[in-house]
């Protein structure tokens, strides 16, 4: 049994990495989808209860988003690329770089470690992928990274809880799939750097180019 | 069941005496604003009528709260209604610039007393610091320099009949506060008496500030509410120096000698002042309904078109620049009474003679200042079209002469009281210059009896065809004191000039900015503007930024909470 947990906890490190380094849409919401079922598993594994949430928690998690995500992909017509902001190999270095550290520094056990992994690995993805999408992919990666947390320390939340988390996520991919699409159907672009046209960065440079004189008691 | 204690309010004799000018100016400005409000305005005139009883609401509820929390309500309350009176007319930018202005120092009023309320409520309170953030957070209210910024540009882009209520009864409200927290009422914290010298000095210092620099300022300007807000500046100050004296007093333990001539001074200034402003704004009111500015070099003449308002006008201002034998002279008089007394006990000396030096500079520029108005405003000839001017409606006059009325009574009342009970002579001195009064006018109508004397134009001076533009301005007629003080006042001068042989148009202009504007916020909004732009370095737009400045935050957080 303690060699089927290390088999999952090291599949989940390698998916981390392999997320850092995928190139296309596809293949990072298969990751996460992977990633999901896996983690589905996690608590049933570990303590050999909750078959029922392990049931849901794989189906949410590794059937219904990825479809959701794929629909969202093919609705915004972009290109299925990731585009990052940091190249892959740096991705791929920094991911592992940020797993050896929370190996070092995290506490006991496993899962701990592997959770911090995964959660600054959500992290990552977020700031350092330009497309809307990615930052849902990102944050899934994130939120999978604190149930590992929770299974890992066997947190026992009970089943209405577990469902209420898992609803909240699945409710939130669903909307930042209709804003990605939107977002694409008002900039013709789901590329988030575009979005700081919505910030006050023009009221920024007006002032700028006043030297703050306008600005009086 | 605290819930219903709390809402139990209180009237005290003290409650009342911040009552009466409230309630009174309110009813009697809301008499004058029904037909101030003409025009546009009327189409709106729904939101003045709600924000001006929510006003008078919210003044009445501080007044007569018992407990502090029930007070901050009141007071937050009052100031946002009031600043829907100040931006009333929204649609000029002098007056929305006046309402966000006005907001600040309410809110930051508020600020300083929740935190002085924080602090009073703790173990063992640093009673000093309670009094300062107290002063502080009235101050905004009340009008201290360098807190008196929001005054000159609230009141002249209010509403006079807001205007009038804000000036005479709201402001004053600052010293209730102050009297609620540290002297009498339900509200009383337990202040050692060790906190009287820091109340001495800072009102003392304040006090001068407001007093000499209110009516420094209120001289040059061109504006009548601009000048009369700066004048409230100043009665607040006299009101300050009233109080300042009357801790010195107690201080030393010279109770009836010097606290109690001048705390009734101080307060009697309170109603005096309510009373006398609230009639000289309504005044303004009416002659800007009627003319249509405010501007004292454009006006003249109006004696003769508006004799009920000019006639009235000018004794408000007699009694408010503290001439014998009306009003402020009887509250100015137990001041100086009280702090020739400390003299001469020998006690509290430097702060009573730093009073007498202050208020009499005060009262004599005061004077000065007051001349201007009304003879820049009401006598002289016409330096504009006054044809189609007539007189106000009715009720205006009446709402003045009732205010008028009212400040005598008053007066003489509170001066009554004081020579009967405490046996200072006021009564008998006020009694003395009005014998000497009626004298002067027995004289003035019996003298050139028998002798014709035919009505002449106006300054006519033998000029052969003398026009209005000879006639000296208000701006002419306060450049002599206003240039002995240029170091303080800094005018704006734009002249120009005479030219070649045969000169064409020539023109000069003065303009007195606010110095609390120019010299104190205005350097450290801009500098702090400086600082804060540099911020925007953080705000450059990228998501992907913002989260990893977060991230950055939360981490910091963490290693932050796993040292400590």
């Amino acid at each position: 049994m303690t060699f089927l947990i290390d088999v999952l906890f090291a599949a989940l490190v390698v998916v981390n990495l392999c997320l850092a380094g995928v190139g296309r849409l596809w293949g990072a919401v298969r990751l996460v989808a992977f990633q999901g079922v896996v983690i589905g598993l996690l608590p049933f594994v570990l303590t050999g209860e909750h078959a029922l949430i392990a049931v849901v928690n794989v189906l949410v998690k590794g059937v219904l988003l990825p479809v959701m995500l794929n629909y969202a992909i093919r609705k915004a017509r972009t290109v299925r690329e990731l585009e990052p902001l940091v190249g892959f190999g740096k991705s791929v270095a920094i991911v592992f770089a940020v797993t050896l550290l929370s190996f070092r520094f995290a506490p006991e056990t496993l899962a701990v470690a592997v959770s911090f992994a995964t959660i600054a690995t959500g992290l990552f993805l977020i700031i350092a992928r330009r497309k809307a999408i990615t930052q849902v992919i990102g944050f899934l990666v994130f939120e999978n990274g604190i149930s590992i947390f929770a299974a890992g320390i066997s947190m026992d939340y009970g089943l209405v809880v577990e469902l209420g988390i898992l609803l909240d996520v699945f409710v939130l991919v669903f909307i930042l799939g209709i804003a990605v699409y939107e977002i694409n159907r008002t900039f013709s672009s789901i590329d988030i750097d575009k979005l700081n046209r919505l910030g006050d960065t023009r009221f920024m440079h007006a002032h700028r180019s006043v030297d703050g004189k306008g600005v009086h008691a | 069941m605290v819930y219903y204690a709390a809402m139990d309010f209180s009237v005290a004799h003290f409650s009342a005496l911040f009552l009466a000018p409230t309630c009174v100016v309110g009813v009697l400005a809301a008499v004058h604003a029904t037909r101030y409000l003409h025009g546009e305005e009327l189409r709106r005139a729904p939101w003045f009528w709600f924000y001006f009883a929510g006003t008078l609401l919210a003044m009445v509820g501080v007044v007569l709260s018992p407990n502090m929390l029930l007070f901050l309500l009141a007071w937050e309350a009052m100031g946002l209604f009031s600043s829907g009176l100040v931006g009333f007319e929204s649609e000029s930018k002098a007056s929305r610039l006046a309402t966000w202005i006005y907001l600040l120092a309410c809110h930051a009023g508020a600020v300083c007393l929740i935190l002085a309320g924080v602090m009073a409520t703790r173990p063992e309170p640093c009673w000093p610091a309670v009094w300062y953030l107290a002063l502080v957070g009235f101050g905004l209210k009340i009008g201290f320099p360098p807190f008196h910024v929001w005054l000159p540009e609230a009141h002249p882009a209010a509403p006079a009949p807001a205007s009038a209520v804000m000036s005479g009864a709201m402001i004053p409200l600052g010293f209730y506060g102050l009297l609620a927290f540290f002297v009498v009422g339900p509200m009383r914290l337990s202040v050692p008496a060790t906190v009287l010298p820091h109340m001495g000095w800072s009102l003392l210092v304040l006090g001068s500030a407001a007093a000499l620099g209110g009516i420094l300022f209120a001289l040059p300007q061109r504006n009548i509410k601009r000048l009369l807000a700066f004048s409230s500046v100043e009665n607040m100050g006299v009101i300050a120096l009233g109080l300042s004296l009357a801790a010195w007093g107690l201080h030393a333990r010279c109770l009836d000698t010097v606290a109690w001539p001048a705390f009734i001074g101080a307060l009697l200034h309170v109603l005096n002042h309510a009373f006398l402003k609230g009639g000289l704004f309504l005044g303004a009111g009416s002659v800007l309904r009627m003319t249509g500015t405010l501007d004292m070099d454009n006006l003249g003449g109006l004696m003769k078109k508006m004799p009920g308002t000019g006639t009235l006008f000018t004794l408000n201002a007699l009694g408010l620049s503290g001439l014998p034998p009306l009003n402020a002279f009887a509250s100015e008089f137990l001041i100086y009474l009280a702090a020739f007394k400390a003299l001469a006990l020998g006690q509290c000396v430097l702060p009573a003679s730093a009073v007498l030096v202050v208020l009499s500079l005060t009262g004599g520029v005061a004077a000065a200042t007051y001349t201007k108005v009304v003879s820049a405003v009401f006598l002289g000839e016409p330096r504009s079209d006054i044809s189609k001017v007539t007189e106000t409606p009715k009720r205006m006059v009446f709402a003045q002469a009732v205010l008028f009325a009212l400040s005598l009574l008053t007066s003489f009342a509170v001066a009554g009281w004081a020579q009967f009970k405490f046996g200072y002579p006021v009564l008998t001195l006020t009694g003395i210059f009005y014998g000497l009064l009626l004298g002067l006018w027995a004289i003035r109508r019996l003298l050139p009896r028998g002798k014709e004397h035919p009505r002449r134009p106006t300054w006519d001076c033998g000029y052969a065809a003398p026009t209005a533009r000879m006639a000296w301005t208000g701006t002419a007629f306060s450049q002599p004191l206003a240039d002995t003080f240029e170091a303080i006042l800094r005018p704006r001068v734009h002249v120009k000039h005479v030219k070649g042989l045969f000169p064409g148009d020539s023109a000069i202009a003065v303009e007195t900015d606010d110095a609390g504007v120019t010299r104190f916020w205005g350097p450290i909004f801009h500098v702090c503007a400086r600082l804060f732009q540099r911020t925007h370095l953080l705000q450059n737009g990228s998501l992907h930024f913002y989260v990893l400045l977060m991230i950055i935050a939360v981490a910091a957080l963490l290693i932050w909470g796993a040292l400590s």
